[in-house]
């Protein structure tokens, strides 16, 4: 192996390199203290909105328009049970939210709330059918259309592929993010360790999972990295004000983990991870097959290429396994948190999902051919695709 | 002595220091033993527990044999006939005791298979019935006529049936421990000197010989009023038990991927080229953090490894599921309800919240078909 830093050539350099080392790290410890001392509170979710509509726990909120037109089509983001909706404007330069605003669009978002025991009950039937579509309808209600675009993350993905599947007269154009469908990969480590679950015992033991034993299977899936690692790199960086207090932010979002009901994760765990029923076209919600054939909308699958949580063999069949004729696929070199964060998901995510749906609200013409980046891949390739249904 | 024997003539009490004395004397043989043969060799070996053990025993044997003489020597009346008798007896008994400390000695001086073939199944059958025998020949002495082969075993036959039982249930828990014992003790030993694998098969075996043994008494149906929740309690701590062991052997499959990753480690140091310099703390640390995660990452993705995390979780979870069961069991004399009544209250809320949602939707509907087209369902 060849170190690509200087090497050193003898003990003395190396004694010498040890020393500024220890000298610098305490000048950094002592300067991260003085941050720390300083830091009031830890801003996210700073974009403006308004609550338009609650149910139970679940909330939408309104972000306020950034543009002084914007955008006829409202699009309401749904994101996953796990971890909190503000990694989507986590940190204000660095904020999918406001980039989609800036850009003209009129986003909802569904905040879900923190399950407490008595959410034990509620299933992905309720989910789906009763709180994501109460979501849909009053955005519907506020604006006057019958339409809407859903945009799902994550599991919030999974719940808005089912959602379209079984509410498609309610749906415009579908846009998921970083969304599992094919929860049989052996790509990513949670859809192995979730096959020999007993979620039954886990569900009756626990009524709500905690968000907390959910947290020690994530780290898990990189122990050195996110446990030690994580903290060197802050180490590292802690003279540096910014940088400490966008660590804080992530440390805030990543611990931030509501419970999980009891009856609508035994569904997602078996019924999906472990029967990977969504592909076999056997998953049922509410008693209702769940036929990805009847999504005819547009569909915009995005993810990322190293993603280790939802890895891309699990994102990628779902344009093939709709029955929509227009279908796009955006994948880029980053993992699932850059999505949301990374300079690249400024860069180009938000612009190409703004170009997207406003070709498809009639505000901007649909292009023949697609996009051509090099990151970027628009196709339709049926012969290649799995049954689902 | 002659003033012991005058004095323990003279009253109970007396007698009674003599008893005392005997205790005391034995106490201090074992003290000066154990203080003349610190640093000696170990078990088994002369010199070591079990030969100490031998020592203490035969001094103890002896107070007994003296005590029992000094408190005969002033028997008198109904039954000092009987008393005296005894005497010999009381020896006897005694060395009854060696039939064990014999066969633990040999065991441990032995090794494996002759720990197995005296303390094994078998064995302890063997032991049982030598000590039996001896038992024969006190009752034999103690009467002053041979009962022990004639009347003695007529008399206590169902006794013995009993005894026989008792063997049996005790076997159920002696021998699966007897049989794993040194087992047990090599894969220990080579487990402390740094043996992942060592440490597997400890806490394998020791699973085994646990659920063949002391786990079958947890597992085993409780009487009674209180029956209920005594098995909940002792389901409670075989679920405990399994958790830890489970538990352990999950640590140990880390343990033994952190050897491995180690070892990758500092061969991959080790061949580093000279010409590139010395590396400093900074890239030692990258490549342990790289190697470690990526060596972990391969274990994370086998079958084997995904079942073991799983059990492990099952197992504490199966252990919490039965701890708050148990503790619902204790308070439910409290004037506060319980998880269980709470759970089946929200279960109650959420089925009337839904029947209230759909009775909603179904006036929406009526009402829309009295109003004309709506906007919402």
């Amino acid at each position: 192996m060849r170190f690509k830093k200087t090497p050193l050539k003898t003990v003395d350099d190396a004694l010498h390199n040890f020393m500024d080392d220890m000298v610098n790290t305490n000048r950094k410890i002592l300067a991260g203290m003085d941050h720390m001392l300083a830091m009031e509170d830890i801003d996210v979710d700073t974009a403006p909105k308004t609550l338009v509509f609650q149910e139970d726990k679940m909330r939408v909120f309104h972000y306020e328009p950034m543009v002084e037109k914007p955008s006829s089509m409202p699009i309401l983001i749904c994101y996953a049970l796990v971890n909190r909706q503000y990694m989507m404007d986590l940190q204000s330069d660095r904020s999918l939210v406001r980039n989609l605003l800036k850009m003209g669009l009129d986003l909802y978002i569904i905040d879900w709330g923190y399950p407490s025991k008595m959410d034990k009950f509620i299933t992905m039937d309720d989910y789906i059918n009763v709180y994501l579509d109460d979501a849909v309808d009053a955005v519907r209600k506020r604006t006057g259309l019958d339409k809407i675009t859903l945009l799902g993350v994550c599991q919030g993905g999974t719940f808005s592929v089912c959602y379209t599947a079984l509410h498609p007269e309610k749906i415009q154009n579908l846009i998921c993010m970083v969304t599992p469908v094919d929860f049989h990969t052996e790509d990513g480590l949670l859809n192995i360790w979730a096959q020999y679950l007993d979620v039954d015992n886990m569900v009756d033991t626990f009524g709500v999972v905690p968000g907390d034993f959910m947290n020690i299977g994530f780290l898990m899936l990189k122990p050195f990295q996110l446990l030690l690692d994580k903290y060197v790199g802050m180490m590292e960086n802690l003279d540096n004000k910014d940088v400490v207090e966008n660590f804080m932010r992530m440390e805030k979002w990543i611990f931030d983990s509501p419970a999980q009901s009891g009856e609508a994760f035994r569904q997602f765990i078996k019924d999906l991870y472990q029967e990977n029923r969504l592909a076999k076209g056997t998953f049922e919600v509410g008693g209702k097959r769940v036929d990805l054939k009847k999504i005819t909308c547009p569909v915009l699958n995005i993810f990322g290429e190293k993603d280790h949580l939802v890895p891309p063999s699990s994102s990628r069949p779902l344009t093939e396994w709709v029955g929509s004729k227009d279908t796009t696929v955006f994948s880029f070199p980053i993992g699932h948190i850059g999505i949301y964060v990374s300079s690249r998901s400024q860069r180009e995510i938000a612009p190409n999902l703004v170009k997207w749906v406003k070709e498809r609200s009639g505000e901007a013409p649909i292009p023949k051919k697609p996009a051509k980046k090099a990151t970027t891949a628009r196709k339709k390739s049926r012969a290649a695709s799995k049954p689902a249904g | 002595m002659a003033e012991h024997e005058r004095k323990s003539a003279d009253s109970p009490t007396d007698l009674l220091w003599s008893w005392f004395d005997m205790w005391r004397q034995s106490g201090e043989a074992l003290q000066k033993m154990m203080t003349s043969r610190m640093g000696q060799p170990g078990a088994g070996s002369p010199g070591g527990p079990a030969d100490l053990w031998q020592h203490w025993y035969n001094t103890f044997a002896e107070q007994v044999s003296s005590g029992m003489h000094k408190a005969a020597a002033g028997a008198k009346g109904l039954g000092a006939d009987v008393f005296e008798r005894g005497l010999p007896g009381a020896e006897m008994f005694m060395e009854m005791g060696r039939v064990w400390l014999d066969a633990v000695q040999a065991a441990a001086a032995g090794g494996p298979q002759a720990w197995n073939e005296r303390l094994g199944a078998q064995g302890l059958a063997r032991l049982q019935n030598a000590w039996r025998e001896r038992l024969t020949e006190w009752a034999d002495a103690v009467a002053g006529m041979p009962l022990g082969h004639g009347t003695m075993p007529a008399l206590l036959k169902g006794l013995m049936g009993v005894a026989d039982m008792a063997q049996l249930v005790g076997h159920r828990l002696t021998v699966p421990w007897a049989t794993a014992h040194q087992e047990l003790v090599t894969a220990w030993g080579s487990a402390v000197k740094g043996n992942p694998e060592a440490f597997q098969s400890f806490v394998h075996r020791w699973r085994q010989a646990y659920e063949e043994s002391h786990g079958r008494i947890l597992r085993s149906p409780a009487m009674g009023m209180t029956r209920e929740y005594i098995e909940r309690v002792l389901r409670s701590f075989d679920a405990y038990v399994a958790y830890l062991v489970a538990l352990q052997e999950f640590v140990g499959i880390l343990d033994k991927v952190g050897a491995d990753a180690g070892r990758r480690w500092v061969a991959h140091i080790t061949a580093l080229k000279t010409e590139d310099g010395l590396p400093s703390a900074r890239d030692l640390y990258r490549v342990w953090l790289d190697i470690f995660e990526a060596t972990y990452n391969e274990v994370f993705r086998t079958p084997e490894y995904a079942k073991m995390q799983a059990r492990v979780v099952d197992a504490g979870l199966r252990f919490k599921n039965r701890m708050d069961r148990a503790l619902e069991d204790i308070f439910q004399f409290l004037p506060i309800p319980t998880d269980t009544e709470i759970m089946e209250l929200y279960k109650a809320f959420y089925e009337l919240r839904r029947e209230v949602r759909r009775q909603g939707a179904e006036i929406r509907e009526l009402k829309g078909k009295l109003e004309g087209p709506t906007e919402k369902r």
